[in-house]
């Protein structure tokens, strides 16, 4: 049912003081369509929308309002353009750092390691222990092991794991230190002592296989079975040497300089937009701090076990505080939720590599790009027409956080179709939840009928949500599993850039705008959330260096200097001090509105069944029928 | 109303309190003890330590071990094993 009313029929709501465009926004919460001046047209429930739901109507503080129209001064006085220079002020301090005059020797090692593989690919019908040590060997050149490169890992150093003492996370004094490293010195010992004997029965076994010119297939799976085990014990053998190696720590000192260092930083733009800058700053240290908390406890040792990391607790520690003892005021100036995410989200835009989606050929593209869009296309189709949820932003950030990649897709299509924090906040609560029921029990039952890893690897990395999930629901199974899952949740990854953008297009041009009028090229430019110009920006660059170095150069320069060693740790704090932000100026009776009916959890549920049913059958013909001989070798 | 708001930020610390030591006994007390009853789970704990994985990292790039998985799968593609006589004896193709 469409209701048309007056403007004047708003007149009387002098509790919203102000330009009519602000009217209108406090009563519909979202941007409207720019002709709305006059006449507007609505369904008749979206007047009663602030009875409904109240924090709609009255809690946007998080929720960018276009102007209908865009200035030049937009470039200094819009957060989305701050997003956009801030975050390439650190990708061009990133690119100085780790590209530019590389060492030699990285293109030696590599090629040294690619020439090893070639010879055993060509010697044995199977992965040998050479193979797989050229491809170790390989894996340890990295650009961030340089000196330059360890010193600024230390600046971004987040506090680190602990067990039962809450300061081990923060200071380790080197007594502390050298007892933990003597009491795993004897599990390094076994462990190294039973990869050796592994080794010795992968050697003797492979042996056997080349004395019969490879030619006996028995003693050719003989032999790789036997290196998987020594694989295995490999892997263990190392992380045992790891806790054997332990170091002493002291964040109290580079805390500071990083909090002060970053709300620096984010104050230049602040001044310029015109906020108070000591209120920000003093206000920071609070953000800060809740934030230091939260990775204290994102890194506490049973976290893994139930999936939490360092961004929900951003937003369970700030919602306890916020909803207890309550916010304090001088916190409330820096709680700038979208300007330290769009500002990660710019930075996320350089891991956003389009090379990625080869790394495992075709299977994984049929996989990760073709079931993807598919299932989070149908499940907002689903949501709209089937389940009616009233708020199509909710709708699409459920979709893209359940059918993309968790938490990261969240946050960038939130962004993109400007999402209010509680509909984000929802969508990640949920998807925390279903990761951490399906991390558990999707390897349990690939296990019980006894599946075959590369299939549920393939069947978990494009179905579980967050990533270090898949990776730790894959190494469940084995090493195999792990591997396929773990590339095929990369490969879904980069859809970010795709669905963000796509959802910020779609946006403009069908959703914001009155139902039957068409929108013109400049409308659609001066409603675009400009920030997701600078995350393409970011990525497409970012996939030509890549593309140009190579797969093996542009791992040790990009993905194992740049992003592993500047911009995905900042990235990494500003999500976090952004979902502190979020924590902190949320409402839990707010929230529960958003869950009126169940409608969200029906929509993730039935999205979820769909994404595996398609997922499962999508990998089993891509991996087991269309190209089986690639399989076997993985 | 000093009183009244006196209690009422009484009131909010004892939520405050409540709430940290609910979490306290969820994630510490009863947490712990499902882990050492469900062996599974003690399996998923173990694999992340010796990978190096921790469940709740957000993207690929955080996640060390998927840097190792692609040069795994881009390895199998760019040298696939085949053997001296190609096709002739490869392994036989029980995918795990």
């Amino acid at each position: 049912m469409i209701t048309r009313v007056s403007i004047c029929a708003f007149l009387p709501l002098v509790q919203y003081p102000g330009s009519i465009e602000n009217v209108l926004h406090e009563v519909f919460g979202t941007p409207l369509d720019y002709e709305v001046k006059h006449t507007i047209a609505l369904p008749a429930v979206a007047a009663n929308r602030k009875e409904e739901h109240p924090s709609m109507a009255t809690n946007d503080s998080n929720v960018v309002v276009d102007q209908g129209q865009s200035r030049l001064s937009d470039l200094w006085t819009k957060e989305d353009y701050w997003a956009i220079w801030l975050g390439f002020i650190i990708i061009i301090a990133g690119i100085c750092i780790y590209l530019l005059n590389p060492p030699a020797e990285y293109g030696e090692k590599i090629a040294k390691a690619n020439s090893v593989m070639a010879a055993e690919a060509q010697r044995a019908p199977f992965k040998t222990i050479a193979y797989y040590k050229a491809q170790d060997d390989k894996a340890k050149v990295k650009a961030m092991d340089s000196p330059t490169g360890k010193a600024v890992s230390a600046f971004l150093k987040k506090p680190g794991g602990w067990s039962s003492n809450p300061l081990d996370s923060f200071v380790v004094s080197k007594e502390a230190a050298d007892a933990k490293a003597a009491a795993n010195a004897e599990k390094a010992v076994e462990a190294k002592a039973k990869a050796d004997v592994a080794m010795a029965a992968a050697v003797a076994a492979e042996a056997s296989a080349a004395d019969a010119a490879f030619a006996d297939a028995s003693l050719n799976d003989g032999a790789t079975a036997k290196i998987a085990e020594w694989r295995a014990a490999a892997a263990k053998a190392k992380s045992a040497a790891d806790k054997a190696k332990s170091k002493p720590v002291n964040l109290l000192t580079s805390l500071p300089l990083l909090m002060a260092g970053m709300g620096l930083f984010f104050a230049i733009g602040m001044k310029f937009m015109g906020k108070s800058v000591p209120g920000f700053l003093l206000g920071f240290v609070g953000v800060f701090v809740v934030a230091c908390l939260a990775t204290m406890m994102g890194g506490q040792a049973t976290m893994k076990y139930w999936g939490i990391g360092t961004e929900a607790w951003a937003i369970i520690i700030g919602m306890l505080i916020a909803n207890t003892v309550g916010t304090p005021k001088w916190i409330k100036p820096a709680l700038e939720v979208e300007y330290f995410i769009k500002t990660g989200l710019v930075l996320l835009g350089a891991e956003v590599l389009f090379d990625k989606i080869i790394a495992i050929g075709i299977p994984g593209i049929f996989v990760a790009w073709v079931v993807t869009p598919i299932v989070l296309i149908s499940t907002f189709i689903f949501g709209q027409r089937i389940l009616k949820m009233e708020s199509k932003t909710l709708n699409v950030v459920i979709s893209a956080d359940m059918s993309v990649c968790g938490t990261s897709a969240a946050i960038a299509t939130a962004a993109a179709c400007r999402a209010k924090k509680e509909e984000l906040t929802l969508s990640i609560g949920l998807s925390l939840v279903f990761t951490a029921i399906m991390m558990i029990a999707m390897p349990a039952f690939i296990k019980a009928v006894d599946m075959p890893q590369i299939l549920g690897g393939a069947w978990m990395g494009g179905t579980i949500d967050a990533t270090g999930a898949v990776a730790a629901a894959g190494a469940f199974l084995g090493e195999k599993a792990l591997y396929v899952a773990a590339t095929i949740k990369m490969i879904q990854n980069v859809l970010i850039g795709v669905t963000a953008f796509g959802v910020a297009v779609y946006w403009c041009t069908r959703v914001e705008c009155r139902e039957g009028h068409s929108v013109g090229v400049s409308e659609i430019w001066h409603r675009f959330p400009k920030f997701v110009l600078g995350f393409l920006a970011a990525s497409i660059i970012f996939s030509l260096i890549s593309g140009s170095l190579g797969p093996d150069m542009g791992k040790v320069l990009l993905d194992q200097g740049v992003l592993k060693g500047l911009t995905a740790s900042a990235r990494g704090w500003f999500f976090c001090l952004a979902f502190t932000a979020i924590g902190l100026a949320t409402n839990f009776r707010e929230l529960a509105h958003y869950f009126k009916g169940g409608k969200p959890l029906i929509l993730y549920v039935c999205g979820q069944s769909f994404n595996l049913v398609l997922t499962l059958t999508m990998a089993y013909i891509m991996f087991y029928i269309v190209f089986p001989e690639i399989t076997a070798k993985i | 109303m000093r009183q009244s708001l006196q209690h009422t930020f009484m009131g909010r610390l004892a939520a405050f309190g409540v709430s940290v030591a609910v979490l306290w006994a969820l994630f510490f007390v009863v947490g712990p003890r499902v882990v050492a009853h469900l062996p599974a789970l003690q399996h998923y704990g173990e694999v992340q330590d010796i990978y190096g994985i921790r469940s709740g990292q957000l993207y690929y790039t955080d996640v060390e071990m998927s840097q190792q998985a692609e040069i795994n799968s881009r390895s199998t593609w760019r040298f696939t094993p085949t053997g001296p006589a190609s096709g002739a004896s490869g392994a036989t193709g029980t995918a795990d």
